[in-house]
């Protein structure tokens, strides 16, 4: 009996994999999108939001699925370091590894690649870009114009700068999509979707309207956040399953718990 | 385990919390609408109080008028006088403003404006308390006034002409007893200009109103609406001067303004009336 909600707690924890991807009316908009603008003559494509909205699960989905077909490589940690930077890019490009001791010299880079137009089109999906200096920025910019390396790249949205109107953006980007919160229904149709794909449709069930209303209230839809709730939801599910079963109803999701939750992630003061 | 259940005290703690918030919020609520109502009712309770004020110094003053003066159920009242000098009313009853009466004049009262300045009628009551002895040795030619009617065949028969009262018919003479309204008005003018009280203009309005002094009565509710636009009392009282006056449209297209505004359905009806002419 534990098992089960030991399980599912497990479910929630935020993990970016193509297999806890859950198709959300926006999410699949946003990945027609994607897909459809990689076959455009794009130099790069943006895509945009808060934290937890699901940007880098977007990415890893279009990763996976186009792996099999086309030239593409996913960035999911941001290689910080320039020299490292253009080392994983020349070996992307060249399916070669350079020794530790020698460097990827950048206009020897550019020149590859200019000498690879018309040949090879290759994308390049980068996640946590606002995490990039300013010259590793530009160094992206110049391989885009190359019109053989086509970048996809992810930033968080944050609320004091606009970083689409940055000048290294602003000229380039043909193609922005904005990766937004999930509403009431949407949630419910994440939550109810991600328990049911992993087979907890009986606990699932037990959750009722008021109950997805009131987790939207606390996550106001970050799915990041939802997950971080409705973990530890689960985890006192688990502990009262094991310790204090009489306390837990089969039919009705627990109020009780779902306040406790609440409380020991701060959401409300006890 | 030991986390949880800290957790769970914790629960407890916010779940009294909320509701205690609860029932405060409540307890607030609920204080708070029965306070008004009671207020509301006790707001009620003193206009009454003081209808019931003024409608009993009204009846008082008819009292008085009584054992020599006829009622009639107009505003309006008349009898002859057959005793040269004699004072139809109580002198030192301020309401009536004292007039030696001529042998066979023709009395005429107006009705006295049932706005009373309260400190003054409170001293003048006091005083009419004593004069009451005065009064109970006449007690015996008095008659108490009907409200609004006349008085019966019995009562009259009650009525004995003292000494030296001749009733002289053909030498009746119309005297016009005012009120202290004079002085009211000269009062009410003085606590207007010290107050700029819109409520003191809307009493001397309907006072001069009451006087068919419709042109003051128009310059002193315009006073008042000038101060406070919502006054309704003083907006039906200029319309009803400017209608008096023969302005009939301007004061239908002022009421009109104040009812697109307002939706007072007394308006509506007084420029129904205005309309018909009944004004």
């Amino acid at each position: 009996m534990s098992n089960r909600f030991a399980n599912l707690k497990n479910i929630f924890i935020d993990t970016v994999d193509k297999d806890n991807y859950v198709d959300l009316e926006l999410a699949t908009y946003s990945y027609k999108v994607l897909e459809s603008s990689l076959d455009k003559p794009l130099k790069m494509l943006l895509i945009y939001g808060k934290p937890g909205t699901g940007k880098s699960m977007l990415l890893n989905k279009l990763y996976h699925n186009l792996k099999e077909n086309r030239e593409i490589f996913y960035f999911d940690a941001p290689i910080l370091s320039e020299k490292e930077f253009l080392r994983y890019i020349f070996e992307s490009i060249s399916s070669k590894k350079i020794p530790k001791n020698l460097k990827v010299n950048f206009d020897g880079l550019l020149k590859h690649c200019k000498g690879l137009k018309g040949k090879r089109e290759i994308v390049f999906l980068l996640d946590e870009c606002q995490l990039y200096s300013e010259s590793l920025m530009e160094k992206i910019r110049l391989l885009s114009d190359t019109r053989v390396i086509k970048f996809v790249i992810t930033l968080h949205k944050t609320d004091n700068e606009e970083i689409i109107a940055k000048e290294h953006f602003k000229t380039r980007i043909w193609e922005v999509i904005e990766m937004k919160n999930a509403d009431e229904y949407d949630l419910e149709l994440y939550i109810t979707k991600k328990m049911v794909k992993k087979g907890f449709m009986e606990i699932s069930n037990m959750l009722r309207k008021k109950d997805f209303k009131y987790i939207h209230s606390h996550t106001h839809g970050n799915f990041r956040e939802t997950n971080k709730y409705l973990y530890t939801i689960f985890d006192l599910y688990e502990y009262y399953d094991e310790v204090e079963p009489h306390k837990l109803s089969n039919k009705k999701f627990s109020k009780k718990i779902l306040e406790m939750a609440a409380i020991r992630l701060g959401y409300i003061h006890g | 385990m030991d986390k949880t259940r800290k957790l769970e005290k914790r629960w407890f703690k916010y779940k009294r919390k909320k509701i205690v918030s609860i029932l405060l919020t409540s307890s607030i609520l609920t204080m708070l609408i029965s306070s008004s109502y009671y207020l509301f009712k006790s707001e009620k309770l003193n206009l009454e109080r003081l209808k019931t004020f003024f409608l009993s110094s009204s009846t008082e003053v008819k009292n008085n008028i009584s054992d020599n003066v006829e009622l009639k159920p107009s505003s309006l009242i008349t009898k002859k006088i057959e005793d040269t000098n004699q004072t139809l009313l109580d002198l030192n009853n301020s309401l009536i403003v004292p007039f030696i009466i001529e042998k066979g004049s023709e009395i005429s009262l107006e009705p006295v404006i049932p706005i009373i300045d309260m400190d003054k009628e409170e001293s003048k009551r006091t005083y009419i308390k004593k004069k009451k002895v005065y009064h109970k040795k006449n007690i015996e030619h008095r008659v108490q006034a009907k409200k609004s009617n006349y008085l019966t065949q019995k009562e009259l028969s009650r009525i004995t002409p003292s000494k030296g009262m001749v009733r002289d018919t053909t030498k009746l003479k119309k005297i016009q007893l005012s009120s202290s309204s004079i002085n009211y008005m000269e009062t009410m003018k003085k606590k207007f200009l010290k107050n700029k009280n819109p409520r003191d203009a809307l009493l001397l309005a309907k006072a001069f109103y009451k006087r068919k002094l419709y042109k003051k009565a128009e310059k002193w509710s315009f006073s008042a609406n000038k101060i406070d636009k919502n006054l309704e009392e003083s907006w039906v009282i200029f319309a009803k001067s400017k209608a008096k006056l023969g302005k009939k449209d301007e004061a239908i297209k002022i009421l009109w303004m104040y009812y697109k505004r307002n939706k007072s359905r007394k308006i509506k009806e007084l420029i129904q009336n205005i309309k018909k002419g009944r004004i």
